[in-house]
C-alpha cells in the first residue's frame, strides 16, 4: 500500500517559520482533510509533499523512499497535484487539457492511446465538463475551470491526490460533485488530502481530519476530536454553532472572538 | 469522441502539409527571384546542372546559399519564438528574449568595428556567435540556477540592454563613418551576399539548436498550467530551461550572427499559427517553424523584387510588414476578451 509523507520538516521563508518540525502522512484509502486558518501552513504542506517545496530539515517519502531519489516521471504517474485557482496560460480545449493529465504515462514521443482517450472522456464525464470537451477551457466560468483541471488531475489515474481548495467557488451541488467524486477514488483504493475552509463539508467527507495553526498539526483525528470549540477558538478564533443531523457534525461559525 | 480526435490530427496534418507545400513554393520563388532574370525553368536546370555556365553560378552560388539561409533562419526564428513564447507563457515573448539577438549583434557589430570582418568572410558570424554565448552565459550568471520563467527575462533584458549601449558606443566612436554606416547597414539584417561559407558556419548550430528545442514540445504542453504542475506531472523544469537557453542560443546565436537582427518573424508567426493548432505549443513548435521559414523567404523575394533605387533590408521589411500583422493580432485579441 502506497504511502506519502513528510517526517520532522520544517520550511521557512524569509526568517518566518512556515512549518515547523511537522510530520503527516496519508495512506490509500484515506480522505484527509486538511483544515486550518489563512497562512497556517496548508499549501506549503502540500507542496512539501508534492515534492515542489524544498524542505530545511526533516523527510519526504513516498513508499517508504526519499522522493527527491526517485525517478520524477514514476512519482508523477502515482502522485498527481491539483494546484489553488490552477488555470491554463493558452486557450488549450477542455479535452486537450484534461490529456495534460495523462502526460506521466506516455513516453517522450508516445502519443495517446485509445485508452488514454477513454479515461480521458470517463474522468471529463464525472467532472461534469464533457459538454465542454471542445470549448476552449478560457471561456469556461470559474466553477466550470475549477472542474475541468479536477478532470485533468484525476485522468492521471493516481495513488495519492493532494488537491488545494478544490471546492472553493464551486456552487453547492459541484461541491457535493467534487467531494463524492473524491471519495468514490479513495474507495476504489486512493489517498487524498484535500485543503478545504468549509468545516461541515469537511466533517461529513473526510475520515481524518489535520488542523493546522501557525505551521504546526494542532489536532489530528475524527471531526469530533478535532472541531472542538476549543479548537475553534484557538485556531480560527471563532466562536461555533455545532450541530448533529443524521449523525452527521455540522459547524457554523458565529462570532469571532 | 474519438472520431473527434481523429480529425484534430487529421487537420493537424493538413496543416502541417500546407505549411511544407508553401515553404517549398517559397524556397523555388527566392532561387528564381534576382536581377539576372533567370526563368523558373532555367533555374531549375541550373541548380542541377554540372557545367559552369553563368545561370549555373547565378543559381548555385549566390541564389542557393541564400535561398538556404532563408529557410534555415526563418525556421529558427518561427521555432525559437514559439518555443519562447511557451515556456515564459507569454505571448508577448520572441526568440531575442534572453538577450542572444543584441548580444550576438554586438559580437558581430566589434569584429567591423575593429576591422576583423573584412579578413576573413567567417569572422564577422563568428564574432556573432561568441558574442551570443558571452552575452547568454551573462544571463544565466544574472538569473541563477533556479530562475523562474520571469527572472529570466528580467535578466535577457538587461543582457540585451547592456549589449544593445555597447553596439550604441561602436557606434558612436566609429573610426570613420564607412564603419559606422557598414554596421548601421549590417544590424539592418540581410540575406543579400551570403555564401556557402556562412552555411557552413551556420547551419550546424542552427539545427543543433532546433533539435534540441523541439525535444521539448511536452515540457511546454505541460507548462501551459504553470510550473509547479508541470513539475509535479513529471517534468524536470531545470533540464527544460536549460535546453531551451542552449537551444535558441545556437540557432538564433546563429542566425543573428550571419544575417543581422531580423525582427517580428519569431513574434508573429507563433501568434498566427496557433489557432490552427489548438493552441498546443508541442504542436505549435514544428508547425511555427515552417511558417518563419515561409514569412522569411518570402520577405526575402519581396525586398529584391520592390526596387527603391537601394535594397531594402530583410529586417527593415520584416518589421515593417510584422508591425500591421501584430496590430491586428492586438486588435483581435482586444475583441476577444473584452
Amino acid at each position: 500500500m502506497s504511502m506519502l509523507s513528510v517526517n520532522n520538516i520544517s520550511v521557512s521563508r524569509r526568517g518566518r517559520i512556515i512549518l515547523s518540525r511537522l510530520s503527516f502522512s496519508v495512506h490509500q484509502g484515506q480522505l484527509i482533510g486538511l483544515i486550518g486558518p489563512n497562512g497556517a501552513g496548508k499549501t506549503t504542506l502540500l507542496r512539501a509533499l508534492s515534492g515542489l517545496q524544498a524542505v530545511e530539515s526533516g523527510q519526504v517519502s513516498f513508499d517508504g523512499k526519499m522522493v527527491d531519489r526517485q525517478n520524477r516521471q514514476e512519482v508523477a504517474r502515482k502522485v498527481a497535484y491539483l494546484e489553488q485557482n490552477s488555470r491554463s496560460y493558452w486557450p488549450l480545449s477542455v479535452e486537450n487539457l484534461v490529456m495534460l493529465g495523462r502526460m506521466p504515462h506516455l513516453g517522450q514521443w508516445q502519443r495517446p492511446t485509445a485508452t488514454d482517450w477513454e479515461i480521458v472522456h470517463q474522468t471529463m464525464q464525472t467532472c461534469d465538463v464533457l459538454q465542454f470537451a471542445r470549448r476552449p477551457v478560457t471561456t469556461l466560468s470559474g466553477g466550470e475551470q475549477a472542474r475541468a483541471m479536477l478532470a485533468r488531475a484525476l485522468a492521471t489515474e493516481p495513488e495519492i491526490l493532494l488537491a488545494d481548495e478544490p471546492i472553493a467557488g464551486l456552487d453547492p451541488a459541484h461541491q457535493l460533485d467534487v467531494m463524492d467524486k473524491l471519495q468514490e477514488l479513495v474507495a476504489e483504493g486512493a489517498g487524498v488530502v484535500v485543503v478545504m475552509h468549509d468545516l461541515s463539508i469537511a466533517a461529513r467527507y473526510c475520515n481524518r481530519l489535520t488542523l493546522l495553526f501557525e505551521g504546526k498539526v494542532t489536532s489530528e483525528g475524527d471531526a469530533a476530536t478535532v472541531l472542538s470549540a476549543q479548537n475553534l477558538m484557538q485556531c480560527y478564533g471563532i466562536d461555533a454553532h455545532f450541530g448533529k443531523m443524521d449523525d452527521e457534525l455540522f459547524v457554523i461559525p458565529r462570532n469571532r472572538l | 469522441m474519438n472520431v473527434h480526435t481523429h480529425k484534430t490530427t487529421l487537420s493537424y496534418r493538413a496543416l502541417m502539409l500546407v505549411l511544407t507545400a508553401l515553404t517549398l513554393i517559397a524556397f523555388i520563388c527566392s532561387l528564381s527571384v534576382g536581377p539576372a532574370g533567370i526563368k523558373t525553368v532555367d533555374m531549375l536546370y541550373a541548380l542541377l546542372s554540372v557545367e559552369p555556365s553563368t545561370a549555373a553560378v547565378i543559381v548555385q552560388e549566390i541564389r542557393l546559399p541564400r535561398a538556404l539561409l532563408g529557410l534555415l533562419i526563418g525556421a529558427a526564428l518561427g521555432l525559437c519564438g514559439a518555443a519562447m513564447q511557451g515556456y515564459v507563457r507569454n505571448p508577448l515573448a520572441e526568440p531575442g528574449l534572453i538577450g542572444v539577438s543584441a548580444s550576438a549583434a554586438l559580437g558581430a557589430v566589434i569584429t567591423i568595428y575593429f576591422g576583423l570582418s573584412a579578413m576573413y568572410v567567417w569572422i564577422l558570424p563568428f564574432g556573432g556567435m561568441l558574442g551570443a554565448s558571452i552575452g547568454v552565459a551573462v544571463m544565466m550568471a544574472i538569473a541563477g540556477r533556479e530562475s523562474s520563467a520571469l527572472t529570466l527575462i528580467l535578466a535577457g533584458v538587461a543582457v540585451s540592454t547592456m549589449a544593445g549601449a555597447l553596439t550604441s558606443l561602436a557606434l558612436n566612436l566609429a573610426p570613420n563613418p564607412f564603419s559606422s554606416l557598414e554596421i548601421v547597414f549590417w544590424l539592418l539584417g540581410s540575406l543579400a551576399n551570403r555564401s556557402f561559407e556562412h552555411i557552413w558556419l551556420a547551419a550546424p548550430f542552427i539545427l543543433a539548436g532546433m533539435a534540441l528545442v523541439l525535444t521539448l514540445g511536452r515540457a511546454l504542453d505541460s507548462l501551459s498550467l504553470g510550473e509547479d504542475t508541470a513539475a509535479t506531472l513529471g517534468i524536470d523544469l531545470r533540464s527544460v530551461r536549460l535546453k531551451i537557453i542552449l537551444g535558441v542560443t545556437a540557432s538564433v546565436g546563429a542566425a543573428t550572427a550571419v544575417a543581422g537582427a531580423i525582427g517580428f518573424v519569431g513574434l508573429v508567426v507563433p501568434h498566427l499559427i496557433r489557432p490552427f493548432v489548438g493552441h498546443r505549443p508541442s504542436r505549435l513548435l514544428p508547425a511555427s517553424a515552417l511558417g518563419g521559414a515561409i514569412l522569411l523567404l518570402f520577405s526575402d523575394v519581396a525586398v529584391r523584387l520592390i526596387s527603391l533605387g537601394v535594397e531594402l533590408k530583410l529586417g527593415v521589411f520584416t518589421a515593417l510588414i510584422g508591425t500591421p500583422i501584430f496590430l491586428w493580432l492586438i486588435l483581435r485579441m482586444r475583441h476577444q476578451y473584452v
